[in-house]
């Protein structure tokens, strides 16, 4: 060191400040060799020679003074610092209170207090050297061993040490060692009722614990937070330091300068100390201070300083000389303020400063002498700024300059000969502004340009300017609307490697492109409205196209011809119907390739055997089966079908899983830059500059090498790969349905419309239930019988199954009997509400007719609904089942169209229960004249419960999916859609079959009249059933809903064909069941013949003419011939 | 809507901030061995150990252009150009007389180091020859009585002392 060398002089102060710091830290005990008149002696030598000599003076004063001991490290030190104020002019050079900002707004404090606070926050986290018995003196009444406010007892520190070393040191100081606090007595004499705050007791204190296992709690010292510093020093050092409560009033995003000393090196290495030491110096950070002015020479002083952030200020301005004095500055931070200019003049004399950041601030007009004082700028930051045009005489002072940035700006206009001089520049960012307009000389100048992105502006065509750029390896052009790109627009650029005209308009592309563009490695031509596609044959180096969104039609042979270095392309959202069976056959290097949404029917797979990803969703008539074998690399396959997957085995939970690995492998920014590109901003995805979620991934992917092929859409329950019916329960569940429900409703249809017996309107209406039952039977044998034919290989079959004609005749088949059972059902429960009300105001019953009618209605109705699916409202082909009933993961329109359907369903049933409610109310106050048909009005209204209580589950279902209220396992949707689904059609008939008397007359009637009519072949009488029915003709009470008097037997609707005497069979068909009992009193008076008000179309009367008197009630007898009455009802 | 991540003053070592209309956020620097970054692919401070040259971090520089330790960055080296053709076959300025003789060859500095600190690499250098004349025409016949290993060597010295020479003429001709 010389004379002149002040700086390193300065520097050795503060390492020797930092030094004396850190050896008053107890821990340290290495350090107290500094004391020792060697290492002084090693200190002197670093001296310059004048020092030298005054150090030999004060040496001999110390000694004279302290009787000849060689004075302590202290003494050197504050020494040093006192030469160095003296040689240097700056007072307060190396004071601690320079490192208080000296604005106005920081609140300045003692400088005695902040070396106090320095010492006490500097810890030393990595304790690889423990303390040994040297100790300093006790001079404080607490810890000792600390020399901090504890007292011993609650100590951590002194407790994490074994009891005998504790013991020692006690008896070191010498302590009580009972109390374990006072000096000044002997454990015999302590008065001191002592408890242990470990273990509570009371035989010894806290401090002497006899615990071989301490608490595992961090040490006070190091438990201390640490700050940006350390983050800042942590990667050279073996010995982490924290710099912590460095200004106690303010946030902790502050540098730490020299308080934070960055390491205790061992003696011997100050040079290295030194070096890490410089720098905390070379760094300020005053941002986010709510600076909003700054005065002359604020920074005059700190001529060593290399990093100065004044960024998240208010700063409007910079004064004149602001920064004067900062000769070694070389990174500026002035971003996020409120500059609203540049100084006019040559205000910063910084001649070394690299950085200068002013972007995000309000600048408009950049004076053009702003940057004449700095010689060396490089890298100019002046984006999100005002300027509406390039200030080009203030650029031409930055010949060094290599990165630029102009970004989002109001610039409208580039004219030539705009960066004449900056012959380095590297990078040019000017996206995100108004250029309309280039001058074909703009560029001119710009000879190591590599990187220039004009994405986001308004040109309106391909600037001729970038001809000039012979260096240029990156272009961006994204969203320009440019239309077209013109005939040797690349002629000037054979350098260029990457290029991305997104967004750009064109519809063709020209045929000369690649000849231009030798070099090129990526091409992004994405959301552009180009048709055909050239040959890019000549592009040899091509490793990436993007040609997704555009309107491709067919991909030639010779489009990627030879192009033996492409490895991905992405042919999604286009129109693309043929490829041609060569078309990458020449493309050795091909492993991503990307045709989401096309319109393809076959893909050939020649030359296609490298690919790790292949996505081919979205193409609805692909449903060819992929063999694994083709694909022996494949990773991540994306197929129209889940079908297709069945062979790449069972791994859909394989992305979920990874996708938790991410999370916890990898920094929070790097899941943030991931999610918010892919999620939030698809803009930007497709921008170059964002590739991160895809880099991302593939980084992740590579890292991971699975043997799993991660194939989507993973098959599932409603996608199975063997069998429809995943189980036999299932199976036989529906197999069961489809057989009860096909045969008992035709059971219950015969014997509704065949028989002979009147067909009331109720009866027409169960009949038609009946029919649509069945419709349901048949759609289950449906999909049994496809069961039953692909058992075993369901997925061969799967995807031409759901896109078939047969799907969607099953599907229709399966609403329309669903949704025509539930309206019918409604019709017959408002058709016996309404022939009570009816009868109770006018008379009479609503018209078979009208009933006919309805039913037409509910059918057209239900029949429109099955339809809509057709019609692309909502989708019977989502599965197999061909139901369009919502899977976990359906589609949204699918999803509104089953809410719709089950909200109409919930309206019918609710009209249900409302008028049956009503009907029962009326029927119970009784003040009709009428017998109702109880057996079917009960009939219906078992039907009522059985339909609601089984169309709960999938009511239920469906909204629980659409609210994703609860998690239902695929598994219970499909067995609850197979099952329970179609479990009304097989207990409707059930209930009619098993408990209603009307079924057991019908068929009773029907068998005589099968019987009848082979009589009537043979002309035969039978004399004893005509006597019975003489006898049944005694039982015969009003027929409940149709009210006919039975005044003439030919009346009633026989067949002409037969003899009339068979008519007489018919009567006893006619089944009463008296509602009340009032009514059977009634007829009492009525001369035992009652005439049932309500006219019916047919106008028939039934008289009755036996009633029960003595029980006062009515006796039903259904079969005459029998011995006793089979049937008795009471009301 | 959820949001992710925190709002940062400037953003963390290893990235750079990237304005959009939108939204600002910090991305990674993509480019290797890379500290802090301009932008995706532009350097502005490599890691320790590497070389910054036109945004790029480089472990060893590129051809034509030297290491400088200071800044770490790459300089433009010393640009040196093609080697002249060799020179006539010499010894003591004469041309004949001698069996062996000295040729000399030199190569001009066509751009000089960004740095007084960067060497150039040699600019001139010299092989032994035979001579073309090995008796001058009417010259006196040197007596050979030195063994030829001497001769050898003391040739070579005269070969070192000529370069040498020469280079100090080079130099002081620059």
């Amino acid at each position: 060191m010389t004379n002149k060398d002040l700086s390193k002089l300065w520097k050795l102060s503060n390492i020797l400040i930092s030094l004396q710091a850190a050896k008053k830290d107890p821990r340290l005990p290495g350090l107290a060799c500094l004391d020792q008149s060697l290492s002084q002696r090693q200190i002197k030598e670093k001296l310059p020679p004048i020092l030298k000599e005054k150090w030999g003076d004060a040496v001999a004063s110390y000694k004279a003074t302290h009787l000849d001991q060689s004075p302590p490290f202290s003494y050197i030190v504050s020494f040093i610092t006192q030469m160095v104020k003296d040689h240097n002019d700056s007072q307060s050079y190396y004071d601690p209170p320079r490192y208080d900002p000296p604005l106005e707004s920081v609140p300045t404090q003692d400088t005695k207090a902040k070396m106090e606070a320095s010492v006490r926050s500097t810890g030393v986290s990595s304790m690889t050297n423990s303390p040994t018995a040297e100790v300093p003196k006790p001079t404080e009444p607490f810890c000792q061993f600390h020399k901090k406010t504890h007292p011993l007892n609650k100590c951590r520190e002194f407790r994490t040490k074994p009891l005998e070393e504790r013991k020692a040191l006690i008896k070191e100081y010498p302590l009580c060692f009972k109390c374990c606090e006072s000096k000044d007595h002997i454990a015999k004499d302590c008065k001191t009722v002592i408890k242990c705050h470990v273990c509570d007791s009371n035989k010894h204190a806290g401090a002497l614990h006899p615990d071989s296992d301490p608490p595992q709690q961090p040490t006070p010292s190091s438990s201390t937070t640490a700050t940006s510093a350390e983050s800042l020093n942590t990667h050279t050092q073996p010995v982490g330091a924290h710099c912590t409560q460095v200004y106690g009033t303010m946030k902790s995003q502050r540098s730490c300068h020299q308080i934070c000393l960055a390491k205790v090196f061992p003696i011997g290495h100050p040079k290295k100390a030194a070096k890490i030491f410089c720098y905390f110096l070379s760094f300020r950070d005053l941002s986010m201070n709510n600076i909003s002015e700054l005065l002359p020479g604020d920074f005059h002083h700190l001529r060593f300083l290399e990093e100065l952030r004044l960024s998240g200020n208010q700063l409007s301005m910079i004064p004149g000389e602001a920064f004067s004095g900062l000769y070694n500055l070389k990174i500026l931070m002035l971003q996020n303020n409120q500059l609203n200019q540049i100084p006019a003049e040559a205000l910063w004399d910084l001649p070394n400063l690299q950085s200068l950041r002013l972007d995000a601030n309000l600048i408009s007009v950049v004076p053009d002498k702003s940057f004449e004082g700095l010689p060396s700028l490089r890298h100019l930051w002046l984006d999100d700024n005002a300027l509406t045009e390039i200030p080009v005489k203030a650029l031409n002072n930055l010949p060094a300059l290599q990165a630029m940035t102009l970004a989002l700006n109001q610039i409208w206009h580039i004219p030539d000969y705009a960066f004449q001089n900056l012959t380095s520049l590297v990078v040019l960012h000017l996206h995100n502004n108004q250029i309309q307009s280039l001058g074909t000389q703009g560029f001119e100048g710009l000879h190591s340009l590599e990187t220039l992105d004009l994405n986001y502006n308004e040109l309106v065509e391909f600037p001729v300017a970038i001809r000039t750029l012979g260096q240029l390896q990156e272009l961006g052009f994204h969203n320009n609307n440019i239309k077209a790109i013109p005939e040797k627009a690349f002629a000037g650029n054979p350098l260029l490697q990457i290029m991305t005209l997104t967004r750009a308009g064109i519809h063709l592309l020209p045929g000369g492109m690649c000849q231009q563009l030798p070099s090129l490695r990526v091409l992004e031509l994405s959301h552009n409205q180009i048709e055909e596609l050239p040959s890019f044959h000549c592009c040899q180096k091509l490793e990436e196209i993007g040609l997704q969104h555009n309107r491709i039609h067919e991909i030639r042979a010779d489009t990627f011809g030879q192009l033996t270095a492409l490895r991905s392309i992405d042919l999604s959202w286009n129109f693309i119907q043929t490829i041609h069976p060569e078309a990458f056959v020449t493309l050795p290097s091909l492993v991503k390739l990307d045709l989401t949404d096309n319109q393809l029917v076959t893909l050939p797979l020649s030359g296609l055997n490298a690919l790790t990803h292949l996505k081919l969703k979205g193409n609805p008539a692909l449903s060819e089966s992929f063999p694994k074998e083709n694909f022996p690399k494949m990773r991540v396959l994306e197929v129209p079908y889940a079908y297709q997957c069945c062979a790449y085995g069972a791994c859909g939970n394989f992305f979920k899983v990874s996708s938790q690995w991410d999370s916890e492998d990898t920094s929070p920014e790097d899941e943030d830059g991931h999610k918010r590109s892919s999620g939030l901003f698809p803009n930007h995805a497709d921008n170059h500059y964002d590739l991160d979620m895809e880099d991302f991934q593939l980084e992740m992917e590579d890292s991971k090498l699975h043997l799993n092929i991660q194939c989507t859409p993973s098959p599932g329950p409603f996608k199975p790969c063997d069998h429809l019916f995943e189980s036999w329960v299932i199976r036989l569940g529906v197999w069961l349905i489809m057989l009860v429900s096909i045969l008992c409703n035709g059971l219950v249809m015969v014997v509704v419309f065949a028989s002979p017996g009147y067909l009331s309107p109720i009866k027409f209406v169960i009949g038609s239930i009946a029919g649509t039952n069945m419709l349901t039977g048949m759609y289950c044998a449906i999909l049994a019988f496809v069961d039953t034919i692909t058992f075993g290989h369901f997925a061969r079959y799967g995807a031409r199954w759901e896109t078939g004609a047969g799907c969607q005749v099953t599907g229709f088949l399966s609403v329309f009997a669903s949704e025509a059972s539930i309206l019918l059902l409604t019709l017959a429960a408002i058709q016996c509400s309404l022939s009570v009300s009816c009868m109770k105001t006018y008379g009479k019953v609503p018209s078979f007719g009208s009933v006919k009618a309805g039913a037409m209605c509910c059918l057209t109705l239900s029949s429109v609904a099955a339809a809509l699916p057709l019609l692309s409202v909502g989708e019977y082909g989502s599965s197999p089942l061909c139901l369009p009933y919502p899977l976990p993961d359906g589609k949204p329109s699918m999803l509104g169209f089953m809410v719709a359907l089950v909200l109409v369903n919930t309206l019918c049933f609710l009209i249900i229960t409302g008028t049956y409610i009503r009907l029962y109310c009326n029927l119970l106050k009784g003040d009709f004249d009428s017998v109702w048909d109880c057996a079917m009005i009960k009939h219906v209204a078992w039907l009522i419960f059985v339909n609601c209580i089984l169309y709960c589950p999938v009511a239920f279902l469906t909204f629980s999916s659409m609210l994703s209220l609860f998690l239902i396992t695929p598994e219970v949707i499909k067995s609850v859609l197979l099952v329970v689904l179609p479990l009304p059609a097989c207990l409707n008939p059930l209930l009619y079959l098993l408990f209603n008397p009307h079924f057991r007359d019908d068929l009773r009637l029907l068998r005589h009249k099968s019987q009848a009519q082979e009589s009537c072949a043979q002309s035969y009488v039978s004399e004893d059933t005509e006597k019975s029915s003489y006898d049944s003709m005694q039982a015969l009470v009003p027929f409940s809903d149709m009210d006919h008097i039975f005044e003439a037997p030919d009346i009633f609707g026989v067949p002409s064909r037969c003899p009339p005497g068979l008519d007489t069979y018919s009567f006893p068909s006619v089944t009463l069941i008296p509602c009340q009992q009032k009514t059977g009193t009634r007829r009492h008076d009525s001369d035992f013949s009652t005439h049932l008000s309500c006219l019916a179309d047919n106008e028939l009367l039934i008289a009755s003419e036996s009633r029960d008197p003595a029980r006062n009630s009515l006796r039903i007898t259904l079969f005459p011939t029998s011995p006793t009455p089979a049937f008795t009802s009471h009301l | 809507m959820r949001q992710y991540g925190e709002c940062l003053n400037s953003c963390p070592s290893g990235y750079y901030g990237l304005r959009a209309p939108d939204m600002n956020r910090c991305s990674r620097c993509r480019i290797e061995n890379c500290d802090s970054c301009f932008s995706r692919d532009f350097c502005t401070k490599c890691k320790p150990g590497f070389y910054l040259y036109r945004g790029r971090c480089f472990g060893e520089c590129p051809d034509g252009f030297a290491p400088l330790e200071e800044t770490m960055e790459c300089v433009e080296g010393c640009e040196v150009g093609p080697w002249s053709e060799w020179g006539t076959c010499s010894r003591n300025n004469k041309t004949c007389g001698f069996k062996w003789g000295l040729e000399t060859r030199t190569r001009q500095i066509v751009k000089k180091p960004a740095k007084d600190t960067i060497p150039c690499p040699t600019i001139a250098e010299s092989r032994r020859c035979k001579m073309a004349l090995r008796h001058c025409p009417g010259g006196k016949r040197t007596p050979k009585t030195k063994d030829k290993r001497k001769k050898k060597k003391n040739l070579m010295e005269r070969a070192q002392k000529q370069h040498s020479l020469f280079l100090g003429t080079d130099r002081a001709g620059q």
